[in-house]
């Protein structure tokens, strides 16, 4: 069985001394691409903050390798250009040195993996939101660690950027990453992810391969929808962009 | 040309230049240079001026740089959030209350003038972070600077008025509150010197930092800054270089924040560049700024400080104003 990379057990946050968070078990695998899904305010984003440690928690999670975070939108404010952000993401490992050869060859296969390469010499704060998110995640992968976890990547990206997201995923996974993706389109979520979790205030509902976590009475309860019986058409990209 | 080259070239020529004005303040100004005996005087107090405004500039410019990155702030500088008013404050203590301290029977008030303006200005930015919670919002920072600015200099006009009853006492402090050059001295460049010298490197050394600091507390952490050391340590280090500034000339406003401001359009905001440029700027500024007081046909010299609040003061609302119309305030 592939490397567990990250474990949580009994994970949970309070706010305001109100639980917001769990309890909940969760694991990710080496190669592993797991859905988190959920209405607005189900506690998403806050598992993913809790997984990395910028939340206080209650139970215990256990990183077996590093994370990088993709978060919803950056705080950012400053004009940085868009290569000195994706730097940002080889502070782990390089603290205040200065980037060599290696780290550059690492930005450039980063940006590239993100469909921002042509970006690399703009000014991060003039970018559309569907560009800057490609920089964001091109910034996580610059950071060379073992879980990736992605806030609502594909919110502002066009259909053809989200499946390239979809594609590059797959692609992390196959060469050993984990991939925890915080995602509102069920169809992209069913269509990449290999194991999908649902969340309702703060629990999980249900989880599994997306014919299990999907399932009629779960759309129903969690949403309140329910899938139509002709599938809406698909696309995929007619050549690469 | 490779655009390294042009940008090296660019950055001689500007060295050159700056240098070469730098050198010009020397010259200006009344006084026989061409006797030679009182042109050797003439130079070297001339030559102390330009250093103290040097030295304040590169520290205050650099303060100011470092204050924005941990504020997330382009408005924060070391005046705007009180510092420099305290650090002032903290030296006229010193100086009102020194004679009457047994500190003076170990070392002169020339030691312990830098002390209380390092402990003024770190007692205004632990006051500002205690408030403000980490990270204000940028009105917020703002009000909570100008507020602890006003407080510290109502203390520091108590402070004139207790010093009125000696003559030497009350003219020093309030040349401290004015800000100004006129009386350095090698003693206090000499002190000061190490500190800013430390502090500008530090800066530089730290850019990656630096940088990560402007993504926010929580990226930047989940990128692996220690968000709490760097927050301790660079309030450490604006506290040692406002400090190091003040104790040289006195309370002077919006160094740091036209200064990096200018830089930063010319440089870029990516601090390994900013921050060596922002200290060149920072001492080329008020040692020009000092340069042209002192060839004023004027009977009395104007204080540095007003000139450059002068010059601040405008430049600040104008940033207030571009920001509220970017919807970038709040």
């Amino acid at each position: 069985m592939a490397e567990r990379l990250l474990s949580a057990t009994q994970l949970e946050v309070h706010r305001d001394g109100r639980r917001v968070l769990g309890p909940l078990d969760l694991e990710a695998r080496a190669g592993q691409r797991l859905g988190v899904l959920g209405p607005n305010g189900a506690g998403k984003s806050t598992l993913l903050e809790a997984l990395i440690g910028l939340l206080p928690h209650g139970g215990r999670v256990k990183r077996n390798g590093e994370l990088a975070w993709v978060p919803q939108r950056s705080e950012l404010r400053s004009d940085l250009s868009v290569r000195s952000v994706v730097a940002q993401g080889r502070y782990r490992l390089r603290r205040d040195a200065r980037l060599d050869d290696r780290d550059q060859t690492v930005i450039r296969w980063a940006l590239g993996e993100a469909g921002a390469a042509e970006l690399a010499d703009r000014r991060f704060l003039r970018l559309s939101e569907g560009e800057k998110r490609r920089v964001l995640i091109a910034r996580a992968l610059a950071s060379e660690a073992s879980v990736l976890l992605l806030d609502e990547p594909t919110a502002g990206l066009d259909l053809g950027h989200a499946l390239d997201l979809g594609a590059l995923i797959e692609r992390l996974a196959r060469q050993n990453q984990a991939v925890i993706v915080v995602l509102h389109d069920l169809g992209l979520a069913a269509r990449f992810m290999d194991e999908l979790v649902v969340l309702q205030d703060g629990e999980i509902v249900a989880r599994g391969p997306a014919e299990e976590a999907l399932r009629p009475e779960v759309l129903n309860q969690v949403w309140g929808l329910r899938a139509l019986p002709k599938q809406a058409p698909l696309f995929e990209r007619s050549h690469p962009s | 040309m490779s655009s390294a080259l042009g940008s090296a070239l660019g950055a001689l020529v500007a060295l050159g230049l700056g240098l070469g004005l730098a050198a010009a303040t020397l010259l200006i100004g009344p006084g026989d240079l061409n006797d030679a005996e009182l042109g050797a005087v003439f130079l070297r107090l001339r030559l102390y001026r330009a250093g103290a405004a040097g030295l304040a500039g590169a520290a205050l410019s650099t303060a100011g740089v470092m204050a924005q990155a941990l504020f997330r702030n382009p408005l924060a500088s070391p005046s705007v959030l009180g510092a420099t008013a305290g650090a002032a404050l903290g030296g006229q203590l010193v100086l009102l209350l020194l004679p009457s301290l047994l500190a003076t029977a170990f070392l002169g008030p020339e030691v312990w003038v830098p002390c209380g303006c390092f402990a003024g200005a770190g007692l205004a930015l632990m006051l500002v972070l205690a408030i403000g919670r980490g990270q204000p919002d940028r009105i917020s920072l703002i009000l909570i600077g100008f507020v602890l600015s006003a407080l510290f200099l109502a203390l520091g006009g108590v402070a004139i008025s207790l010093a009125q009853e000696r003559f030497e006492v009350g003219r020093a402090v309030v040349a401290f509150a004015l800000g100004g050059v006129s009386g350095a001295g090698p003693f206090g460049l000499g002190l000061a010197l190490p500190w800013v010298l430390l502090g500008v490197g530090l800066g530089v050394a730290s850019g990656p930092s630096l940088d990560l600091m402007l993504s926010g507390e929580k990226e930047a952490a989940a990128f692996g800054l220690d968000v709490r050391q760097s927050t301790r340590t660079l309030t450490v280090w604006i506290a040692v270089l406002v400090g190091a500034a003040v104790s040289v000339a006195g309370n002077l406003g919006f160094v740091g924040l036209v200064v990096p401001h200018a830089v930063r359009r010319i440089v870029g905001p990516t601090h390994r560049r900013l921050l060596p440029w922002a200290a060149f700027g920072g001492a080329l500024f008020l040692i020009l700024s000092d340069g042209l007081l002192r060839s004023l046909p004027t009977r009395s010299e104007l204080p540095l400080g007003v000139v450059t609040s002068l010059v601040g003061a405008p430049l600040f609302l104008q940033m207030l104003l571009r920001m509220k119309r970017e919807g970038e305030l709040g």
